[in-house]
């Protein structure tokens, strides 16, 4: 890693690119009743969402209540069976939808043959990043595995993987971030490193949906959605969603 | 039982209780007596109703407390029939007699009765299931008065200092429920041997039923397949003491229980059977479990079946029939499961496929033999092929050889499913039994391939060669069922007896040396393939001789299955994911999975670190660099593949130019098959099509710049195979470059298309290819997966021009470079479909939608 820049003694946040557009569309995230159906019932009833610019929303349910499906047709990866969604007001999957939302999976994957800085170089590079190396060891550097940064991710173990793919995932600039339970696998320090991301995110003005069962997160949103068998059951006040034990049952039902 | 320091990690360490004898003799016991902080019990109770605390009164040995079998170690809640006569008391009820009665977890206990155990050894066994040390005095009461001449002590129970006993849960491993014995009863998959002994009477075991028997049995008999174990039958009926040890283990073997994997105990109601467990213990036997409820609980359910009539063990039908019974089970699994696979085949698609692959296949060979002209060859070349031809054959034999120890030294040649390695391998049932039916089908389908194959090269040859077709034809298969059963055996015994991967190499490497060595034309040299060889020749001469390969590769067959248990069960469920994913991409036509699956399997992987580090350099894309990146990382494995792919293509090449047009299509497979190997930073690419889809760039234009690299690394593959051409004949040096350029572009680009094509739709949608016919969705699939190759041996035709024009005298470098062009052109064209893929679908599905719109308008209008 002698080469590489090295990652400052505090984790001192350098500014993800949220901040270097000026945010003039009206919502981050417009879902209109958007619906899925993989063909053995509805995955996905017909969902109405709207995410603010800037907001920090935390995504509940059981396994198989229809988060992944509604993250997945924000990205672009799937098709509605009706209804639609906006990001930033453009269509997902579009070229200005690509570069402003990033998405990250619930199952790491990589190029069989890329480093982890190689993994960070050409996802910077393909979002038009001239300088990213400090970005890129600070990441490492925060996520503790900027010793690994050489090393061929498609090897890791699980929690490793989910790290470096939570730093590929911060390398590139975006205006909105849609996770899927990203702290499976994390250990401790993990969970910190990545709690703190997502508050410099914040800090930086983008907007974020998480889809995880993590206390520690969900308190720290104002807003929680709660899904259960494709259907909205809840959405608004996190502490309310606490209060009324939304989180712990959606929660503890699905830590298996 | 020193699993209970584990259950219950909490309790306070319990020491020393492993080595605590379960049964005591009395000289012991007046030595122990001494000792501070042993209790002495009284445990007699008596079926018939006497007062066991009178008989305390009128005599015990001094010192000892009363213990009360009803009150103290039985629950006071009996209404529960199920749970037997005599169930144990809860914890805490069981802690607070034994504090009660000065009992501590750490005392050591000596109990004992006037029977020989019957009921002392309840209280043994109770107290070590909690981990205390606890004994059975030897011969109770009356063994203490003979040792030690004195005289009982009398009167009532001192009351003791109460001792501190923790409440601790029953052990349930030690004990063993109804629902445990039925099951047992009912497992038809029985993966263990258990013994269940009955500690009763022969009489009630039996079920012949008197008065005595009628007012202790709710119903006559026994727990079905039961051995009969009488309490009193352990004992020496003059002194009341336990046979010795020897005695015992006789007793014990006679009832199955040393071939036992799960011994069992119960009686009337849980009392008696403890003798049976202590006396276990005290032989050596492993812990048994006890079913407190006994035939009390289990004959008070009227619908649990029970056996008359008395049952002398045969120790031989019980391990037979238990493992046979696993073998059974083994089977039945197998059958039911194949059953749902049936139920799950798409029949009609099954048979589609049967159709089109024996219409492809059969049409495949019959334009291939069209092609070889069937005029008999001269008999100076005949007798050059019966010559030459045991050596060159015998390759096959030495190759398939290599092959299998190569197979067998990486975890082959065995494929089961990994459901079958968790559960079937994981049991305790023969290896070998399960692995016995995998091999013989792997024999079975490998064998047939082979001789398939041999027979149809030996009825091709058998048309141009002296005598008949059919004789060719079976000689052929012989020599291929050979090579087949050679490579099989080989590497199930090169798996078995763990041989390491560069020790195959060498010994494969070596033979191969040796064959090539003797199949050159002056060579005297025997190799040892020849014979295997001369099995094909069987068409027009037959050697006895030339059977030894056939019976040696039987040999190691029978060698392989005998030592199939040996099988590494690492290897096995390492490969069993692989394979089946690697089947599942075979019949999908799925290249890159396939080539992705093999390179897991013979565990090829990127290095870890590239052979170089490369600087970024302004002006180069940024998938230039990370194609290098990628490329750099290359193990020996592939590029020694790479260089050997080069050579082929070129020897290739070189034999086209001399007049062997069939060898266009061997240059062509192999350039594409390196092509897909040069082709890796785009395959990754593909490979990971959700990280594409996310990057704000276009598609194609990523795809074809991920190309550039692969093009660059394209010249020294280029220059190895120019070099190979022009070493072989140096006459081609002026048309090698001319040739090996397009030829190495075919490749490409055939690769390039064969890889793009199997990345998914941006959005998937399979409602298109749902709307097809089979027919022409099975063609598709099929024009699909040929084509590319067929571009890639296209791109091989320049030689050919060479060869044209010398033969009319013309200038073949012109011929060549015609030739050329247009395959750069169409390359030209690939890149193009390749950078405007997503269009021209985009437009297609919007213009098939525009057109179907139109259509339900006008439908609408009519």
């Amino acid at each position: 890693m002698s080469r590489h820049p090295k990652p400052p003694n505090s984790t001192s946040p350098s500014a993800p690119g949220g901040s270097r557009t000026a945010p003039v569309l009206p919502a981050a995230l417009i879902a209109t009743n958007v619906a899925k159906d993989y063909g053995d019932g509805p995955a996905l009833y017909p969902l109405s969402v709207r995410v603010e610019e800037h907001e920090r929303i935390a995504l509940i349910g059981h396994n198989g209540s229809g988060k992944t499906t509604f993250l997945r047709i924000a990205t672009g990866l799937l098709e509605p069976a009706s209804g639609g969604v906006t990001i930033f007001g453009q269509e997902p999957g579009s070229m200005a939808a690509r570069s402003k939302l990033s998405y990250l999976a619930d199952t790491p994957t990589f190029y069989d043959d890329l480093s982890v800085w190689e993994h960070l170089e050409y996802t910077a590079r393909l979002h038009n990043m001239t300088v990213w190396e400090q970005r890129a060891a600070d990441l490492l550097g925060q996520l503790g595995i900027y010793e690994r940064g050489d090393d061929l991710p498609s090897r890791f173990s699980r929690g490793l993987k989910q790290k470096a793919a939570i730093a590929i995932a911060f390398i590139r600039p975006f205006e909105l971030m849609l996770v899927d339970e990203p702290f499976v696998g994390l250990d401790a320090d993990g969970k910190e490193a990545l709690l703190d991301l997502f508050d410099q995110a914040s800090t930086a003005g983008a907007a974020l949906v998480v889809a995880t069962h993590e206390l520690s997160f969900v308190s720290r949103t104002a807003r929680t959605i709660a899904l259960r068998d494709g259907a909205l059951i809840f959405d608004g006040e996190s502490s309310q969603a606490q209060a009324r034990g939304l989180v712990a049952v959606e929660g503890t039902a699905s830590q298996d | 039982m020193k699993t209970l320091n584990e259950l219950n990690p909490q309790d306070p360490p319990i020491e020393s209780q492993a080595d605590t004898a379960v049964v005591i003799s009395a000289d012991e016991f007046q030595q122990l007596s001494t000792l501070g902080n042993v209790i002495i019990a009284d445990v007699r109770w008596y079926l018939d109703g006497r007062d066991a605390r009178k008989v305390y009164t009128d005599g015990h040995i001094p010192g000892a407390i009363f213990v009360d079998l009803e009150k103290d170690l039985v629950n006071s809640d009996r209404t529960d029939a199920p749970a037997g006569r005599h169930p144990f008391p809860s914890p805490s009820a069981f802690a607070g007699a034994m504090s009660r009665l000065g009992i501590s977890n750490t005392s050591r206990v000596i109990a004992y009765d006037d029977t020989g155990g019957m009921t002392a050894a309840r209280f043994v066994v109770m107290l070590r299931m909690l981990g205390c040390q606890a004994s059975l005095l030897d011969g109770g009461i009356a063994a203490w008065q003979t040792q030690s001449h004195e005289s009982l002590a009398t009167g009532k129970p001192m009351s003791a200092k109460a001792g501190t006993f923790t409440a601790t849960p029953w052990p349930v491993n030690q004990l063993a429920s109804k629902q445990e014995v039925e099951e047992i009863l009912t497992r038809s998959a029985t993966s263990s041997r258990p013994v269940i002994l009955d500690a009763r009477s022969p009489d009630r075991f039996a079920g012949n039923v008197n008065e005595a028997t009628a007012k202790l049995d709710p119903r006559p008999g026994h727990i079905p397949g039961a051995f009969n174990a009488p309490w009193n039958s352990l004992l020496d009926s003059q002194t009341c003491m336990l046979k010795n040890v020897e005695e015992l283990r006789v007793h014990y073997e006679s009832l199955c229980v040393d071939v036992a994997d799960d011994v069992i105990a119960y009686c009337g109601s849980g009392i008696s059977a403890c003798l049976n467990i202590v006396a276990l213990e005290h032989a050596g036997f492993g812990p048994a479990r006890l079913f407190v409820a006994s035939w009390s609980g289990w004959a008070s359910d009227p619908q649990a079946p029970v056996e008359v009539g008395s049952a002398t063990p045969d120790r031989d039908a019980f391990i037979k029939h238990t493992s046979s019974s696993n073998s059974h089970a083994v089977r039945e699994l197998r059958r039911t499961r194949q059953k749902n696979r049936l139920a799950e085949v798409e029949w009609f698609e099954a048979l589609y496929r049967v159709y089109l692959a024996a219409f492809i296949f059969g049409g495949g060979i019959l334009f291939l033999s069209g092609l070889v002209t069937d005029e008999p060859v001269t008999t100076t070349t005949a007798a050059d092929v019966f010559k030459f031809g045991p050596s060159w054959l015998g390759l096959a034999g030495v190759l398939a050889l290599a092959m299998g120890l190569r197979s067998g030294s990486r975890g082959g040649p065995l494929a089961i499913e990994e459901a079958d390695v968790r559960h079937v391998l994981l049991a305790p049932i023969s290896r070998q039994r399960v692995l016995m039916r995998p091999a013989v089908q792997r024999l079975r389908t490998v064998m047939f391939s082979t001789a398939g194959a041999g027979a149809v090269a030996g009825q091709l040859a058998g048309r141009r060669l002296p005598g008949t077709s059919m004789a060719w034809a079976l000689s052929g298969s012989v020599w291929g069922a050979t090579a087949g059963a050679l490579f099989v055996g080989a590497a199930l015994c090169a798996h078995s007896l763990k041989l390491r991967g560069w020790m195959a190499s060498i010994i494969g490497a070596a033979l191969l040396t040796w064959q090539v060595t003797a199949s050159l034309p002056n060579s005297t040299l025997t190799g040892p393939g020849d014979l295997q060889g001369g099995l094909a020749m069987w068409g027009q001469r037959t050697r006895f001789v030339e059977i030894a390969p056939t019976l040696a590769a039987a040999l190691l067959m029978i060698i392989g299955l005998a030592l199939l248990g040996r099988q590494s069960l690492e290897s096995l469920s390492r490969r069993s994911a692989l394979v089946s994913q690697l089947r599942f991409a075979v019949t999908l036509q799925d290249l890159r999975t396939v080539t992705l699956l093999r390179r897991q399997l013979s565990q090829e992987r990127s290095r870890s670190r590239p052979w170089l580090k490369i600087r970024r350099h302004r002006g180069f894309s940024t998938e230039w660099h990370r194609g290098w990146q990628g490329l750099l990382r290359f193990p020996v494995s592939r590029l020694t593949r790479i260089v050997s792919l080069a050579i082929i293509a070129g020897l290739c090449q070189v034999a086209m130019y001399n007049g062997t047009t069939a060898a266009i299509v061997g240059s062509g497979l192999a350039l594409f098959i390196l092509g897909l190997e040069l082709c890796e930073p785009l395959a990754q690419e593909i490979d990971q099509g959700e990280r594409t889809d996310a990057y704000p760039k276009i598609r194609g234009v990523m795809y074809l710049s991920l190309l550039t690299s692969t093009g660059a690394i394209c010249f020294p593959v280029v220059g190895i195979m120019v070099a190979t051409m022009g070493l072989a004949e140096p006459k081609m040096w002026s048309v090698a470059v001319i040739c090996a350029v397009p030829a190495m572009l075919g490749g490409l680009i055939g690769a390039a298309i064969n890889i793009v094509s199997g990345a998914p739709d941006q959005i998937s949608s399979n409602a298109q290819a749902n709307m097809m016919p089979p027919e022409v969705a099975g063609t598709l699939s099929l024009i699909k997966a040929i084509w590319p190759v067929v571009l890639a041996v296209i791109g091989s035709l320049p030689m050919l021009g060479v060869r044209s024009a010398l033969a009319h005298g013309s200038g073949a470098p012109a011929a060549a470079m015609r030739i050329a062009i247009a395959v750069l052109l169409l390359s030209f064209i690939i890149g193009g479909w390749v950078r405007f893929r997503d269009d021209i679908k985009k437009s297609l599905a919007d213009a098939a939608a525009e057109g179907r719109g139109q259509k339900s308008r006008t439908g609408a209008n009519s």
